[in-house]
């Protein structure tokens, strides 16, 4: 079968990844911020009758240079040639993007320009004519619409009609001249050694020579990048067409948004509707999933198991790894909300808002964005640092991470608010997110002293465009989100829990006397001054490490252990499912009113099954206390690793030890002002 | 263009918009250029560290960089960068007649 190597190059934030997936069906991750591809992402799949290797490039705005996404481009390009480059520009900034396409241009190599976003274009006034700009090319330029799929199949059918561009630009005779000796095998190639030493592309001792004499009369690389702009300015005026509508909606929104003051308390009213709205409508699910856990242990208890088998079933299997899943509600409409924020425009925007503060921390506003991701899981935030280009900002920034509350505690912190402050869970979680926050900030001032600078850059902020997400994409980011988290931590979490009630058993067969009840006392010795004297509250922060998910999964073991589970036939459990199933459904109902502003109805607010056991176990000092040590201690092992693999061994180290400190004193600061307040 | 660019950034760090009024060109076309300029070392964005630029002068950090010191701040505005030349940039630049 035929192989089609492809590469997608262009700007940042343009719809590369999303073109891709409208293409070949695929997952990348996409986002409405610059920098959401940081590394090289392939992906095969059938077209036609022909194999498609198509490589996901991160954005960049040239070829050359020494920052990582102009590296990684430039070596994609040069080592190992596509058979076609597709180059995606946004229609609604095409002059800008023309700078990268004439760079392109001249490598030589097949290439179609995608003119993508040229909806947001048009709502701009701004229309760009394809057949125009393919004219004056020589290559094919297709309009597309990546997100709804526009277009796409035009692209597809261009794959193997590409053609390389015709040259354009129009350098100074000296420059075409000292070209021309040189005699490289693409005139991109040639040009960038006489103009500057580029990673990875060394120049010959002929061409410094070159360069030098150029030099004599005008730098050489203000001479190309003035002839690209020339040409750039010149396609544009020819293709493009554009009506003046005023201020733009954007631009509108801006203003309030954006303001100097008025702008803090949106974004913080912003953040509590993101936790009242998770609250209120995963509330109803989760005691759903409560109810389908009672039922489900109910029938295993009907069957007359052995003791040790059935202990294994409904406190072990259901009652742990139950606990977990019965949280995904929870974390499924956290992500539906970060995937609307993130598709909406509005993440972005909190890089602009909060620009000034990280400036003062000493960061650029950019760095905001991976700590924001931190939200949701810690891992893949700290390599998205890598869209930060100074290796100090990247370090600095990923020891802050793991003091954001990733969803994984989210979940704890649903089930203790829920328990001891039921009228303010979403402001004390919107708390727990600030302190986390702020607690990595601190920590980003004070390493500044002590991590390696290797250079002085940063990098170029971008507003992005405000665009109304479609409702299909987010919700299905947020599924692939939630499902991705129940699947990767499905077996840890299984395993860890397993283990656990495992631990249990060992020695007696009777919790409250085994090895680990006698492990995770001896830890309520340090935690005692957080008023945490439970036993089974303190050993479930051992799990923890390996994975903050499993914490609760442990909570459940240790705690549900406890309860005699009522064995209940077929046709009674499915009653109570029925039952729980529509009362999930009116209480969805109800919190729309609620999420309005409407006062909370009054109803049956009596803890039950693990809610009851854990409000038995602690005060809501040793609560607060015990979120306020979760959210902050030791990173679980995988940002470790992933700590360990960007920064090394030592920091990582640093990691672990250092927030184990923060976390003991802000835990035990929080019993204190709790027992005072 | 570029030139003109340079010699406009001469007298003190601008925001992009102030240059974009100043040289009364296109969104595309400033960032462009300021892309090209950035990359090519003549210009880089005036921030705290940056360069000669010192933390120490509060949320301007600019003045013990700026040419002229006596000069007022550039205008900060949120979502707009503001640019400076570097040494390498100064040295090419001629200095005012």
């Amino acid at each position: 079968m035929k192989v089609l190597r492809v590469a997608t190059v262009g700007n940042p934030n343009v719809g590369k990844s999303s073109l891709i997936n409208a293409i070949a069906g695929s997952n990348l991750q996409v986002g409405n911020w610059p920098g959401t591809t940081v590394d090289r992402l392939s992906i095969s799949f059938e077209l036609a009758g022909v194999h498609v290797d198509w490589v996901d490039l991160p954005g960049t705005y040239s070829l050359a240079g020494a920052a990582s996404e102009e590296s990684i481009t430039r070596r994609e390009l040069l080592e190992s040639p596509p058979d076609v480059i597709v180059n995606v520009v946004d229609a609604g900034n095409l002059e800008r993007n023309l700078g990268l396409t004439l760079e392109l241009s001249e490598l030589g190599l097949p290439m179609v320009v995608v003119l993508n976003l040229v909806d947001e274009a048009r709502a701009h006034g701004i229309e760009v004519d394809p057949r125009k700009l393919s004219d004056c090319m020589g290559v094919e330029v297709v309009a597309t619409v990546a997100s709804t799929g526009e277009g796409c199949d035009q692209v597809k059918q261009s794959l193997t009609r590409a053609t390389p561009a015709r040259l354009l630009v129009e350098y100074p005779d000296n420059l075409r001249a000292a070209l021309a000796e040189l005699g490289e095998s693409s005139p991109w190639r040639g040009l960038t050694m006489l103009s500057e030493e580029v990673p990875g592309l060394p120049a010959s001792e002929r061409a410094r020579q070159l360069r030098a004499q150029l030099e004599l009369a005008q730098d050489p690389f203000l001479s190309i990048a003035e002839a690209r702009l020339k040409m750039a300015r010149h396609l544009t005026s020819d293709v493009e067409s554009r009506v003046d509508q005023g201020v733009s909606r954007s631009e509108k929104i801006d203003r309030l948004l954006l303001h100097p003051w008025l702008g803090l308390p949106c974004f913080l009213l912003g953040m509590l509707g993101v936790f009242r709205f998770t609250y209120l409508f995963s509330a109803p699910w989760i005691e759903f999933l409560d109810v389908l856990k009672g039922v489900l242990g109910g029938w295993v208890a009907s069957l007359n198991f052995p003791p040790l088998l059935q202990s294994f079933l409904v406190s072990g299997v259901i009652g742990g790894a139950g606990t977990v899943a019965a949280f995904s509600p929870v974390l499924f409409l956290l992500y539906l909300a970060m995937a609307f924020l993130e598709a909406s425009g509005l993440l972005a925007r909190t890089t602009f808002l909060f620009d000034q503060v990280m400036k003062w921390v000493g960061l650029p506003g950019r760095s905001l964005i991976p700590l924001l991701l931190g939200f949701g899981c810690n891992v893949p935030a700290v390599y998205s640092t890598r869209i930060l280009p100074n290796l100090g900002d990247r370090l600095r920034v990923s020891l802050a991470i793991p003091f954001t509350a990733c969803s994984a505690r989210l979940t704890v912190f649903v089930l203790f608010t829920a328990v001891f402050f039921p009228k303010n869970a979403p402001y004390v979680v919107l708390g727990l997110y600030l302190l986390g926050l702020l607690l990595g900030l601190g920590t980003a001032i004070l390493t500044r002293r002590y991590v390696p600078q290797d250079s002085d850059r940063t990098g170029i902020m971008e507003l992005p465009p405000y665009r109304f997400p479609s409702w299909k994409a987010t919700v299905r980011q947020a599924w692939l989100r939630t499902r991705s988290f129940l699947k990767d931590a499905a077996g840890p979490i299984l395993g860890a829990v397993l283990l656990v009630w495992f631990l249990h058993q060992v020695p007696s067969g009777k919790p409250e006397n085994s090895l680990y009840a006698g492990v995770s006392r001896a830890l309520t010795v340090p935690l005692g001054p957080l008023g945490i004297h439970d036993w089974r509250l303190a050993g479930a922060l051992m799990p923890g490490f390996i994975a903050k998910e499993v914490v609760v999964g442990t909570l459940g073991v240790s705690f549900l252990g406890e309860d005699v589970i009522q064995p209940c036939g077929l046709v009674d459990g499915a009653q109570q499912i029925a039952v729980g199933l529509g009362m999930a459904l009116k209480n969805t109902l109800l919190a729309v009113p609620q999420m309005l502003g409407a006062p909370e109805l009054p109803g049956d607010e009596s803890p039950s099954g693990l809610s009851a056991a854990i409000a038995r176990a602690c005060d809501s000092a040793g609560a607060l206390a015990y979120m306020v040590f979760l959210l902050l201690y030791t990173p679980c092992v995988a940002t470790v690793a992933a700590l360990r693999s960007e920064f090394g061994n030592r920091w990582a180290l640093f990691s672990v030890f250092w927030q184990m400190g923060v976390a003991w004193l802000a835990g035990w600061l929080t019993f204190l002002a709790m027992n005072h307040a | 263009m570029l030139e003109q660019l340079l010699e406009a950034l001469r007298p003190r760090p601008r925001s992009t918009q102030e240059l974009r009024q100043l040289l009364n060109l296109s969104a595309g076309q400033i960032e462009l250029a300021l892309l090209q300029l950035r990359r090519g070392g003549y210009v880089d964005l005036a921030l705290p560290n940056q360069g000669a630029c010192q933390p120490g002068c509060g949320v301007c950090s600019l003045k013990s960089f700026c040419p002229s010191q006596q000069e007022p701040e550039p205008s900060w505005l949120v979502g707009q960068e503001t640019w400076r030349l570097t040494d390498k940039a100064l040295s090419r630049v001629a200095p005012p007649a």
